[in-house]
């Protein structure tokens, strides 16, 4: 099987693992009583209506002409400075909300002023920052990822893991019959650095030496000892789905309504900011709200689903991620020879790290309510993603018309687009990386593209091309997953059953590297284990940095990097009628294609709810896949 | 093309692309094909404003010039760089004591290309062009006055002059004319002139490495109104000729190609010219000046110059001074040495890439530039000597020059701020910093059969450019990082080249 054939495989595992995040057993021994879960299925508010004008505006403001120029000009003026911001507290300091309560009442009283309709959005989307919610999840954010940074690159013991397992594992042991004895000694330095720096500093420059170290070292110490960061408990995605819904997705529908109303009115309007004079059409309005009702398609989509992941004692937060780095376990290696082959295994014993990853996937995966609908906004969702193709092409129809002066507009059209060729021509580049014809004419001109997109959002699709001389041909229904939701999303994972036990205890081992070589020494560190007979070893001698080579009485040809690691697993593949999947199998199907007949993953629905609508059954994917194997 | 010429790694090729496209309206021979003797195109020396001579003379000669000839890089190589270069014409002046004329044809064929690597577009520049002209003198005594009447037509398939298209075809919009007055004050003469001259109709084309066949083409057709004015000395042993002119460079807009992206550029320009000649005991001495100072702007359309205005130089400076002193014995040992400095410099302009591409709608790319400047300098000696063999008489020529090229210019990119535009400022960058060595040796026979001169040339180029000079590029903080250009190797730039000059002595 190539590379290429794997990844693809691969890309299909990862797929599934990443979307659906997890799986539920097909009959759960034991449900989890969920106290906390309550069934929220109304869909959120997304319009997109002209006539839904702003309600909470600022009563005293100054809607004449003037005071829209006025608040126009003080919008450009607090824009501008957002220019020299550092970080962002300058955003959330900026007052954006009392313009956006002014330019409210300039819209609800008069829609059909276009400086107020774009100020309006403008102030609406800068007015963000008054969500307290966003900026408190910022800031924590912030304070968080700048105390786990500080924490652990202080920490002797980090940089002493980091050094030794990002340097080492890169260079060290393949790299050692060409040029081993730089390397070796090179990575000796740094792996050695921090834990035998006392020692050499004593025997080097004695007790005074050991002073001077000892203060250079003790901030770190210090900082070793404090308190490690935890994660902001109130941080959940429920939280953050509160967020979009009742800060974000508000604002945005009263942009794009807004939008809306500017382009009933055929907008056209010169405008000055950045001290920059530019003219905003109807056509750069339709591009603008194509980009909005895209982005809230996809914050649609995030907050459809309740994806929390619970802590296992049932509380929302995810203090479980403050352990995480801590249970990290270092590696050792083990070296035999067999015959005359050096064999250089790599044992990790990852359970420390895995097992409380193992505890919340597992409870969540049996929390009712995980992973299924939260809010209905699969239409609305649906409605904004049909809605994006129609408007860029409106757009487009509309740039391509003007007549006037192009060389202040936002988007710059009018004749240039009479030219026959494009420089971008993706349509001819990818004929040229083997592509058809008939999916490349797609990518001929933006307006063809949204015309295909239009199509596979709304009809089936058949993918058909011969990429790398493999034959792909698959049929996608993207509108199934719209018009015909999935309650929950685990139902579309491959069958499995939940471990216990010690059947979590799952020992994986693979080849990672083979190559031919020609020596009869290697290096060994710390705690690493020679396990070779000693009639074998011509001699081992320690160097400087307490490292030791390991001259072997002959020469080896070949030598074979394995990694064994021993990690918690939270669920196992099962087939139709129970049987395990384990990893090993899993794996071999990229091997061997006798191993995808018999070990690929049994669905209860193998179209993915539509969304492959020809691939029926287990044997249509079985066959799709076969044809990557050489 | 910003982005061509950041990533351009081969710089002797784009050195030759550069005298293609920033020097081609200027007339071209084989033997000047080096940036400063392109630039001599603007030279004051003219054999117009000069009186014919009193004998029947014909003369004809003809260059052929394949300079550069880039090897293929594989088998879908298809579009090399290239420099070719054709001049041929003939002359006829006949003339008595008060009437003198001189008629003449020309042809010139200039053709470059410039293929660049790293990105996916070429360049490729076309000036062909045939030229008929006739002067007529009226020689008096001491003041002799002349005009002259020339056509220009371009021998260019896809230069399609407006008035061609519409099949009304005027002559007059191909003319060109001008006055001239010598007046003769012995040891002084004076002159004055007022012409209109053709520089250019070429074309330049970008093209997609993958074809052949041209995708964008920017036409341009430049003339120059001259006014000018010189006085000669003559003594026993030394000339001396001072010469001023002011010039205007305009563009002719009437032109229009499928796909063509007219280019407008008006400009203005004064020179200064000094020469001498004096004899010393055993040798001449010769030596001249030049400087020039202009200014002006250039510009790009689509479609035409009523489209959008995608580009702009705005602003112009060009300053050009040129320098040479030589002393030729008479055992006919010649040794010159000679500088030269050009500078072209625009403090503001922009570009914008959206007629390039429909894909821009989703992501416009405006760029703003500043302090664009490009800086060409040269030293450098020739050393001649000429042999007798068998009656055959060699002249053997060895030149040597050093030179700095260097283009820098400051970049702002436009970005949208919710519906409001800015430019954001990255900084001044270095698009090539390159110095080098050119050898250029010249070998000539001159032969002469019955009463017909034969003039055979064999010249070259031979560059040789050093690499690893570290460029500059300018924070918008005012940090500096430097960033190793990669030069790379020039698997082009040899040249060769073959002149055959054939006058022709008809007796009176």
């Amino acid at each position: 099987m190539t590379h290429i054939s794997r990844l693809f495989l691969t890309c299909i595992f990862a797929a599934c693992l990443v979307v659906f995040q997890s799986c539920f057993p097909t009959k759960s021994e034991d449900e989890n009583e969920d106290e906390g879960y309550k069934e929220q299925k109304d869909p959120t508010e997304i319009t997109s209506d002209p006539e839904d004008l702003p309600e909470n505006g600022d009563p005293d403001a100054d809607v004449s002409s003037n005071g829209i120029d006025s608040m126009f000009s003080l919008l450009v003026k607090r824009v501008e400075t957002l220019e020299e911001a550092e970080d962002h507290n300058d955003f959330f300091n900026k007052d954006f909300e009392s313009l956006r309560k002014g330019f409210a009442t300039a819209v609800s009283q008069k829609p059909d002023n276009e400086k107020a309709n774009i100020g309006y959005i403008v102030s609406a989307v800068c007015a963000l920052n008054t969500s307290n919610s966003l900026k408190m999840a910022i800031d924590s954010m912030d304070a968080y990822i700048k105390a786990v940074d500080e924490y652990y690159y202080e920490d002797p013991e980090y940089v002493d893991y980091y050094v030794k397992n990002r340097t080492d594992i890169l260079a060290k042991r393949k790299s050692r019959n060409s040029k081993k004895s730089s390397l070796a000694k090179t990575n000796a330095v740094f792996s050695s650095t921090s834990k035998n720096i006392f020692a050499k500093s004593f025997q080097k420059f004695g007790i005074q030496g050991l002073g001077r170290v000892l203060l250079a070292e003790s901030p770190k110490i210090l900082v070793a000892q404090t308190k490690k960061p935890s994660f902001p408990a109130f941080i959940t995605i429920n939280f953050i789905q509160g967020i979009v819904e009742d800060d974000i997705i508000p604002r945005l529908n009263e942009v794009v309504s807004a939008c809306k109303r500017l382009e009933s009115n055929n907008v056209s309007i010169n405008l000055n900011a950045f001290d920059e004079n530019f003219e905003l059409d109807v056509g750069d309005i339709y591009m603008f709200e194509a980009g909005i009702r895209l982005v809230r398609a996809a914050l649609g989509f995030f907050i459809t689903y309740d994806m929390d992941l619970y802590s296992p004692d049932g509380s929302s937060t995810i203090k479980w991620i403050d352990n995480l780095y801590d249970n990290y376990t270092e590696g050792r290696c083990v070296y035999r020879l067999k015959g005359d082959t050096l064999h250089e295994i790599w044992v990790y014993d990852v359970t420390k790290y895995t097992e409380p990853l193992c505890d919340v996937m597992q409870y969540n995966l049996k929390r009712s309510g995980f992973l299924c609908i939260r809010r209905e906004n699969h239409e609305a969702v649906y409605e904004d993603l049909l809605a994006v193709p129609q408007l860029v092409k409106t757009g487009i129809e509309s740039i391509k018309s003007e007549s006037d002066d192009q060389e202040d507009d936002l988007i710059t059209g009018g004749g240039i687009f009479d030219f026959e060729e494009d420089m971008a021509d993706f349509s001819t580049g990818m004929i040229e990386e083997g592509f058809s014809s008939d999916l490349a004419k797609h990518f001929k001109s933006p307006g063809s593209l949204m015309d295909f997109i239009t199509d596979i959002l709304t009809n089936e699709y058949t993918f058909s091309e011969t990429i790398d001389g493999y034959d792909i041909t698959m049929t996608v229904n993207l509108s199934n997953w719209f018009t015909n939701p999935v309650e929950d999303l685990r139902t579309l994972y491959p069958k499995h059953r939940l471990l216990k036990g010690d059947d979590r205890y799952v020992s994986m081992t693979s080849v990672r590297d083979k190559y031919s070589t020609d020596d009869n020494s290697f290096y060994v560190y710390e705690n690493d284990v020679i396990d070779i007979p000693e009639s074998k070893i011509a001699s081992i001698t320690n160097d400087e940095w307490g490292n030791k080579e390991v001259i072997l009485n002959n020469y080896f040809s070949y030598c074979i990097v394995i990694d064994s690691t021993v990690s918690c697993m939270s669920y196992s593949l099962v087939d139709d009628d129970g049987n395990d999947i384990t990893f090993e199998m899993i794996e071999e199907i990229f091997n061997d294609q006798q191993a995808l007949e018999k070990y690929f993953p049994y669905f209860n629905d193998y179209t993915i709810n539509g969304l492959f609508p020809k691939m029926e059954d287990r044997s249509d994917w079985i066959d799709f896949c076969s044809r990557f194997y050489d | 093309m910003i982005q061509a010429a950041l990533n351009f790694k081969r710089p002797g090729i784009l050195l030759s692309g550069l005298l293609v496209f920033i020097l081609i309206p200027f007339p071209v021979m084989a033997s000047d094909c080096l940036l400063i003797d392109i630039l001599s195109g603007l030279t004051l020396e003219s054999t117009q404003n000069t009186l014919p001579g009193q004998n029947f003379f014909a003369e004809t000669d003809i260059s052929y010039s394949p300079l550069i000839k880039e090897k293929k890089r594989s088998d879908n190589d298809n579009f090399n760089s290239f420099l070719d270069i054709m001049n041929g014409g003939a002359r006829i002046q006949w003339g008595n004591e008060k009437l003198r004329s001189r008629t003449s044809y020309k042809y010139n064929k200039y053709e470059g290309a410039v293929r660049i690597d790293s990105t996916r577009y070429s360049t490729c520049s076309y000036m062909k062009s045939h030229r008929l002209e006739t002067s007529l003198w009226l020689a008096a005594r001491q003041l002799n006055t002349g005009i002259l009447l020339g056509a220009i037509f371009p021998d260019d398939s896809e230069m399609k002059l407006k008035t061609f298209e519409k099949k009304r075809f005027s002559v007059l919009g191909n003319l060109y004319s001008g006055l001239y007055a010598n007046a003769m004050l012995s040891p002084f003469t004076f002159r004055v002139n007022l012409e209109k001259q053709p520089l250019i109709t070429g074309t330049t084309k970008l093209i997609k490495n993958s074809r052949t066949e041209s995708y964008r083409t920017f036409p341009l057709v430049l003339y120059s109104y001259r006014a000018g004015t010189g006085a000669d000395f003559k003594a026993e042993n030394i000339i001396l000729s001072l010469d001023f002119s002011a010039d205007a460079i305009r563009s002719n807009p009437e032109n229009e190609l499928k796909s063509s992206m007219p280019v407008d550029l008006g400009m203005n320009l004064y020179r200064v010219r000094h020469s001498g000649t004096t004899a010393l005991k055993r040798s001449n001495l010769n030596w001249s000046t030049e400087a020039s100072l202009g200014g002006g702007l250039c510009e790009g359309y689509t479609k035409n110059t009523d489209g959008m205005n995608f580009f702009l130089a705005d602003s112009i400076r060009l300053q050009t001074v040129n320098v040479s002193c030589g002393i030729k014995d008479n055992m006919k040992f010649e040794f010159k040495g000679h500088g030269s400095l050009f500078s072209l410099h625009s403090p503001t302009g922009f570009l914008n890439l959206a007629p390039f591409s429909e894909w821009t709608i989703f992501q416009p790319v405006n760029y703003r530039f500043y302090n664009a400047s490009f800086l060409y300098s040269d030293i450098g000696c020739t050393a001649s000597k000429a042999f007798i063999y068998n009656n055959y008489t060699f002249i053997l020529e060895l030149g040597i020059r050093y030179f700095t090229v260097s283009v820098e210019c400051g970049i702002k990119k436009r970005e949208t701020v919710i519906l409001f535009p800015r430019y954001e400022d990255l900084g001044k960058k270095q698009l090539m910093d390159v110095n080098g060595l050119f050898f250029t040796p010249r070998i000539s026979v001159p032969l002469k059969i019955f009463t017909t001169n034969f003039s055979l040339e064999l010249d070259g180029v031979i560059p040789i450019l050093f690499k690893g000079k570290k460029s500059k590029n300018e924070t918008t903080n005012g940090s500096e990082e430097k960033k190793n250009l990669d030069t790379g190797d020039l698997t082009g730039g040899i040249r060769m080249g073959m002149h055959l000059d054939i006058p022709l002595m008809l007796k009176h």
